[in-house]
């Protein structure tokens, strides 16, 4: 079989090109439609303050919180599937979600109106939560000192489990906090301030560049434990790494945007399927590709419900689910 | 550079393996042959670093291969593993420069020599015209060409080859064979090598570690230790032996 990969460079272009269209789309399609010329005034200071709040303080920030939760939640899921070798590894796997959800849970119902290191109490809980629940789905399956892909993956499912049931519980004795809830397991990025981005921008280009950095030792480590080790691979060293790095870039992506599904999961898919397996050139494109699928699926969330936003949880598997089983019945390219 | 192992106790999990392996190896290749379950391929593993023993050491040069580095080590060893598929379509070029990463620092890329000599290995097993290809679909054959290929760039002095050649027909099984031999004898490298054939372990390797239940039985020169009696014993089998006129023998189990 001849090995047929669109070029790296074409392929990155064409994300990063796409991602800038997502992002002028972004920032003049919304619920007030603005015109260029509007944009125009904002440069030159003469537009209403109004005007000057939507773009800068709403859509802007909006829009750039969007691109980096696609790009966290992308990049880690393209690491978690080549550090489990398993197609269905992404960063809701290790307990993330369940654990951030269990945080914001508590918090949405017992600590309403509360502020926390100057951020809402919600975010900072879900962030605890989510770095929480990892903690122990590692610990547990570390067995003899050594951490098994097949108890990290069960320890995963089997906490996630529990903390659904806990949400579950307190959801049932707190009706009222119910939709609260709800919507934000859905996941939005409607509450998107600069705050928010200030503390998860320094945090997300830090752990996406170091991870990238473990492209190489990662696409080794594809051939199994023995075979890395002797190619020169500090396997568990690679693996505890890549696994605190993911968490942290997971949970700070999903404690401002909530629970959106199915991009870390598609995207680094869709991607090995056109450009190949090697993680070198596939964590730089679910970067750019993340980012850009989350922007447009964001916009789509503004706009399809005439007045009224969807979560954008809801628009990442309506749309990304079809196109998936699309290319998958097409043929596998770059292996799972 | 040679292999001293010494009052070796080695097991997977709780149960036991090897008991009380004491060997020295310098040069040339050596056959590691047994009965199923004589852990051979534990032994293997054990050399390698890759499984703790629980007792005894593996040194090479003098130096506990558990206390070398992951890296340190894969420079100074390469291993051959029992099939194993890789299920991501790298090319087989790709694949082959894997074997540079123990000269690399952490985050070096690969440069022009590192193709070269990834080029080179290649070249020498006969798969320059697979270069390009995907590792999916490659033959038996040519899998396990491209798999020496990588532990060749890795110009390490010793090669361990766990059943090289089990799942190969005839034809791949002596061409395997007869390149890992050509490059033994021409660099001088040390190859341990698990074989479950005889008859390929008495044409090719030029010493014989026989294993039997995690014991060392005999270890000595190939025409030493491939003897009827002692083959009988370990094997527990009635066995055939044939010599033929230019020094070669073969080996067959009696038919029922």
């Amino acid at each position: 079989m001849k090995k047929r990969t669109v070029k790296f460079g074409i392929l990155l272009s064409a994300l990063i090109i796409g991602g800038i269209a997502a992002f002028v789309c972004a920032f003049f399609i919304g619920s007030s439609g603005f015109s260029v010329a509007e944009f125009g005034r904002i440069i030159d200071g003469s537009a209403s303050q109004t005007v000057y709040n939507i773009f800068l303080n709403i859509r802007l920030p909006r829009a750039v919180g969007a691109f980096l939760v696609g790009a966290a939640l992308a990049v880690s899921g393209c690491c978690l599937q080549g550090v489990f070798k398993n197609p269905m590894a992404d960063s809701f796997v290790l307990g993330v979600s369940s654990g951030a959800a269990l945080g914001a849970t508590v918090a949405m119902t017992f600590l309403t109106g509360m502020s926390l290191f100057g951020a809402g109490t919600t975010a900072v809980f879900s962030f605890a939560g989510a770095l929480v629940a990892v903690f122990i789905v590692y610990n547990i399956s570390r067995i003899r000192g050594k951490v098994s892909t097949f108890s990290l993956l069960l320890s995963g499912f089997s906490m996630s489990a529990l903390f659904s049931a806990i949400i579950y519980l307190i959801m049932l004795l707190n009706r009222d906090k119910m939709e609260n809830v709800v919507m934000w397991n859905m996941g939005s990025l409607a509450n998107m301030t600069w705050d928010k981005i200030w503390v998860a921008l320094p945090v997300i280009l830090l752990c996406s560049a170091l991870l990238m950095f473990h492209a190489k030792p990662l696409n080794i480590m594809l051939n199994g434990d023995e075979v890395s080790q002797s190619l020169g691979v500090d396997t568990h060293k690679t693996r505890r790494n890549m696994l605190i790095l993911t968490s942290l870039l997971s949970a700070v992506a999903v404690s401002i945007s909530g629970i959106i599904g199915f991009v870390g999961l598609m995207v680094p898919h869709l991607l090995r399927m056109i450009a190949g397996p090697d993680n070198k050139k596939l964590m730089p494109l679910c970067f750019v590709g993340g980012g850009m699928y989350l922007l447009i699926c964001d916009v789509i969330a503004r706009v399809i419900l005439n007045g009224q936003e969807m979560p954008v949880g809801i628009v990442t598997s309506i749309f990304g689910v079809p196109f998936f089983i699309f290319l998958l019945r097409r043929g596998n390219r770059g292996g799972i | 550079m040679g292999i001293c192992i010494r009052n070796l106790d080695c097991g997977v999990g709780d149960t036991p393996i090897l008991h009380d392996i004491s060997l020295t190896l310098n040069t040339g290749m050596i056959g590691i042959i047994g009965p199923n379950g004589a852990g051979k391929t534990t032994l293997l593993r054990t050399i390698s670093g890759y499984l703790k023993p629980e007792r005894g050491s593996v040194e090479i040069d003098g130096t506990n291969v558990r206390e070398i580095g992951v890296k340190a080590l894969a420079k100074k060893m390469a291993l051959v593993p029992q099939n194993y598929a890789l299920e991501y379509d790298f090319t087989v070029l790709e694949t082959v420069l894997m074997g540079r990463n123990p000269h690399k620092k952490t985050f070096e890329g690969d440069s022009m020599e590192d193709i070269r000599l990834a080029r080179a290995a290649i070249a020498k097993t006969g798969i320059a015209h697979l270069e390009n290809r995907s590792v999916i679909g490659l033959s038996g054959g040519e899998w396990q060409r491209m798999i020496i290929a990588r532990a060749l760039t890795q110009q390490s002095s010793i090669l361990l080859l766990d059943e090289p050649v089990s799942s190969l027909d005839i034809k791949h099984q002596v061409g395997i064979l007869s390149l890992v031999n050509e490059l033994v004898r021409d660099s001088g490298l040390l190859c341990v090598c698990v074989l479950h054939d005889l008859n390929l372990a008495s044409h090719y390797c030029s010493e014989i570690v026989l294993m039997k239940q995690g014991r060392i039985v005999r270890h000595g020169p190939t025409r030493d230790v491939l003897q009827k009696d002692i083959l009988e014993e370990v094997y527990d089998t009635k066995i055939r032996m044939l010599h033929e006129n230019d020094g070669s023998t073969y080996i067959f189990p009696e038919m029922p």
